[in-house]
């Protein structure tokens, strides 16, 4: 097996790639994704290899092309609508909770919504409180959707692969920041990675930190920084957060009794409050100390680069809550 | 089942109390209300009465143990009541400094008998479970989490040492921790332990033989011996509360030298006529609480406190009267002193005065107090400036009443003058407002007849 090195956005487009080169249903639609390529490249060239039925440029419409998207998704194509602020995906709600993810059921099965809304998410690039935030708590809210959060060029190409040919709504969310700057490893091979399965990004015994999309980096690098102190923790990324694979939550937890979570999305009733109640219920009797969570300060997102770094966790925080939770235990 | 008796919570502030004697034995009969005990609390030693009727079944917290608010000191049993089989000691929070009592080792009783959780220990789920399977009992493992919280680590720890050869004295100092004593000169009795059930560990030691008075005797070279006596409670106590308030509360004076002829005047009239009728013996510090006690309703603000949350006001005037005793500064107060007379100011005074020297106040004798009387006269000094007693916002500091010159019309006469200084919390009130204050009782002390106007 061979593999390079390839960025997080350039996984995205050669996922892209390579499933509309396998299924001609699948087109993609936005704002800016055509002849353009995207304002974060990740449909480069697709335009001019596939051609503008099948690469559409839209006006600024998110509600127009989504529901136009799921229109076309009922009729058998996969259409891939391209949020490019997540946070105007706002405008789309009522075609993605009230008609995608409901038509299957209401249909009693005779119709499905194959449909893979791609958005963007994440904060730190001073973009100011409208083109920061990161929505993809609401639809982990909505039974009928799926919702998946990659962390690497490896598990963005791969999960963005079994999108394309999942059958049901799925809102696959890209953190911005990462495109560029994260690069990884991506094997020449096809390979794909199923939904609801999470993935143990560095094994550890004393403490279990879960993180969400870029969280794992800094979690990451915390973790590091704590095993210099003889802290050894586990780091988990759910990958999907519906489906959810409690039982690798549950189990970690089981072993190291404490976690922290870590996500960029609001704090209150986010990720992390459904992350710790699943891991409060399922590893109650392992618990040694009170879950952490770490999210996005529950304040609009400063545009300010200092106060919206102090907004968004970081491996400092991370490293503070990990501390939390081994306090008393021998070191 | 036989009552528990529970370590009582005799002030606001208390978390632990030591006890200091047990004034009935085991299979002695006690009436409700008839004392039991006597404890050490930070502030006092107090006596405990018995709140029901019985034998004294069993003591399970001997003479110097301290034990939390709220943990089992010992039984009593009422008609007909036995000890059941599991009653256990108690939940020491630190080991004394003196010999535990002999019925402290009941580790073979609750090893066969293990009492699983109880709501007064806070302890993980981890922890809990954990506790379950090995058949450990929780209420004699020290937590070393956060909020004293028991974790996982405390109860396999507490299971392996329960396997091992159960030696509870010996076992309290590690030896590590007794060769460093040895090498410091630190005196193990006065040492407080961190690790597992109290254990003393190096750490400890060290941290001790940093800390004045917990080092023993040194014998120096030339031969002298530089002693280091432990600190008594009360000491620690007003070390603290000092250095807590003149490091964060910033403190002004206002000086002010006051004509006391008319109280002095008024005193001597009053001294032998109210030691005949009343067998009082009126002081000048009686007057003086008579006379702030009557000016402090008008200025709040000086019996007002500076708290994180906001400015704290009282409408009840307790005043604190500052105390000498062997163990050093104690301040009792007068509750409501503008509702008492001079009479009852002055037998309050004296009452306080003398259980104060005698370790005997209850809690709440010391608490709530709004001001403080400081006076240092009957020591001849002239004037002196009082660290605030905090969380008060202002302290009276009085000197000796002397003779001085006064000039008065443009003469020159002999008379009687006291200096007072108020030490003013900034935080609460500025200049203007102490000096208002100030400039009102010195008009009641210079004429005393205001204070009945």
């Amino acid at each position: 097996m061979s593999t390079r090195e390839l960025t997080f956005a350039q996984a995205i487009r050669e996922a892209l790639d390579e499933e509309m080169a396998r299924d001609e249903r699948i087109f993609i639609l936005g704002e800016d994704v055509g002849a353009w390529g995207g304002v974060f490249r990740t449909t480069e060239s697709l335009f001019q290899k596939y051609g503008g039925e099948r690469v559409i440029d839209t006006p600024l419409s998110e509600e127009g092309f989504v529901g136009l998207a799921v229109g076309a998704a009922m009729t058998g194509m996969h259409p891939v609508p391209e949020i490019m602020f997540g946070d105007f995906i706002t405008l789309a709600m009522d075609q993605i909770v009230n008609q995608a993810a409901k038509m299957r059921y209401m249909t009693g099965g005779q119709v499905q919504v194959p449909i893979t809304i791609r958005a963007t998410m994440g904060g730190g690039r001073s973009s100011g409180a409208q083109h920061s935030q990161s929505w993809h708590a609401w639809f982990a809210h909505v039974p009928g959707l799926k919702v998946v959060l990659p962390s690497t060029p490896y598990d963005a190409k791969g999960l963005l692969k079994t999108a394309l040919r999942e059958p049901n709504p799925v809102l696959f969310f890209e953190d911005k920041v990462m495109y560029h700057k994260i690069k990884g490893p991506v094997p020449e091979e096809e390979y794909l990675i199923p939904f609801g399965k999470a993935d143990i990004k560095r094994e550890g015994t004393d403490v279990t930190l879960v993180a969400l999309s870029r969280m794992i980096h800094p979690t990451l690098a915390a973790a590091e920084r704590l095993a210099a102190e003889g802290i050894n923790a586990e780091v988990i990324d759910p990958r999907t957060l519906t489906p959810l694979d409690e039982e690798t939550l549950i189990k970690s937890v089981a072993k190291t009794g404490g976690a922290v979570i870590v996500d960029e999305g609001y704090t209150h009733f986010g990720a992390t409050a459904e992350l710790a109640s699943v891991i409060a219920y399922g590893a109650f009797d392992y618990l040694d100390a009170p879950i952490e969570r770490l999210g996005a300060m529950d304040v609009p997102i400063p545009f300010s680069p200092v106060l919206e770094f102090a907004t968004i966790p970081d491996e400092d925080k991370i490293i503070a809550a990990a501390h939390r939770i081994v306090e008393g235990r021998r070191r | 089942m036989a009552s528990e008796i529970l370590m009582p919570r005799m002030g606001l502030t208390m978390e632990t109390g030591r006890i200091v004697s047990w004034l009935k034995q085991e299979g002695q009969t006690v009436k409700a209300g008839e004392p039991l005990l006597e404890i050490e609390t930070d502030k006092a030693t107090v006596e405990i009465e018995s709140l029901e009727s019985g034998m004294l079944g069993k003591i399970v917290a001997g003479f110097g143990e301290e034990i939390p608010v709220g943990g089992v000191i010992g039984y009593l049993l009422k008609d007909g009541e036995t000890l059941a089989k599991d009653m256990r000691g108690a939940i020491p929070a630190t080991t004394g400094n003196l010999p535990v009592s002999n019925v402290s080792d009941t580790s073979a009783e609750t090893q066969a008998n293990p009492a699983f959780v109880t709501t007064k220990v806070k302890a993980s789920p981890a922890a809990l479970h954990l506790a379950q399977q090995l058949g450990v009992s929780l209420a004699q493992v020290n937590g070393s989490g956060p909020n004293g919280r028991i974790v996982a680590w405390n109860v396999t720890e507490a299971a392996q040492s329960a396997a091992k050869t159960h030696q509870p004295d010996s076992g309290r100092i590690s030896p590590l921790a007794r060769r460093v004593a040895a090498d410091l000169g630190v005196n193990l009795t006065l040492v407080k332990g961190s690790g597992l059930r109290g254990v003393v560990t190096r750490r400890d030691v060290e941290l001790a033989g940093q800390t004045p008075g917990r080092v023993s005797a040194v014998e120096t070279a030339a031969g002298d011996s530089t002693k280091i006596e432990p600190f008594t409670r009360i000491q620690r106590v007003m070390a603290e509360r000092m250095m807590q308030s003149f490091s964060t509360a910033p403190h002004f004076y206002l000086h002010v030298e006051v004509d006391a002829r008319q109280m002095v005047a008024l005193r001597g009239q009053l001294l032998p006529r109210l030691e005949k009728r009343d067998s009082v013996h009126l002081t000048f510090t009686d007057l003086l609480i008579y006379f702030c006690a009557r000016t402090l309703p008008k200025h709040s603000l000086v019996m007002a406190q500076w708290t994180t949350e906001g400015l704290k006001r009282f409408s009840r005037v307790h005043i604190g009267i500052a105390v000498e005793t062997e163990n050093g500064l104690i301040v009792p107060v007068l509750r409501d002193a503008d509702k008492l007379g001079l009479v009852e100011i002055a037998r309050q005074r004296v009452d306080l005065a003398e259980r104060a020297r005698q370790s005997k106040l209850l809690p709440n004798e010391f608490e709530e107090g709004v001001f403080t009387i400081t006076n240092l006269g009957m020591y001849h000094i002239d004037s002196f400036d009082a660290i605030l007693n905090p969380p008060q916002a202002a302290i009276l500091a009085v000197g000796q009443i002397k003779e001085r010159a006064l000039v008065e019309n443009g003469q020159l006469v002999p008379a009687a003058m006291v200096n007072l200084s108020l030490s003013v919390d900034h935080r609460v009130l500025d200049g203007a407002r102490g000096a208002r204050f100030l400039n009102e009782l010195v008009e009641m002390i210079e004429t005393p007849g205001l204070s009945m106007a």
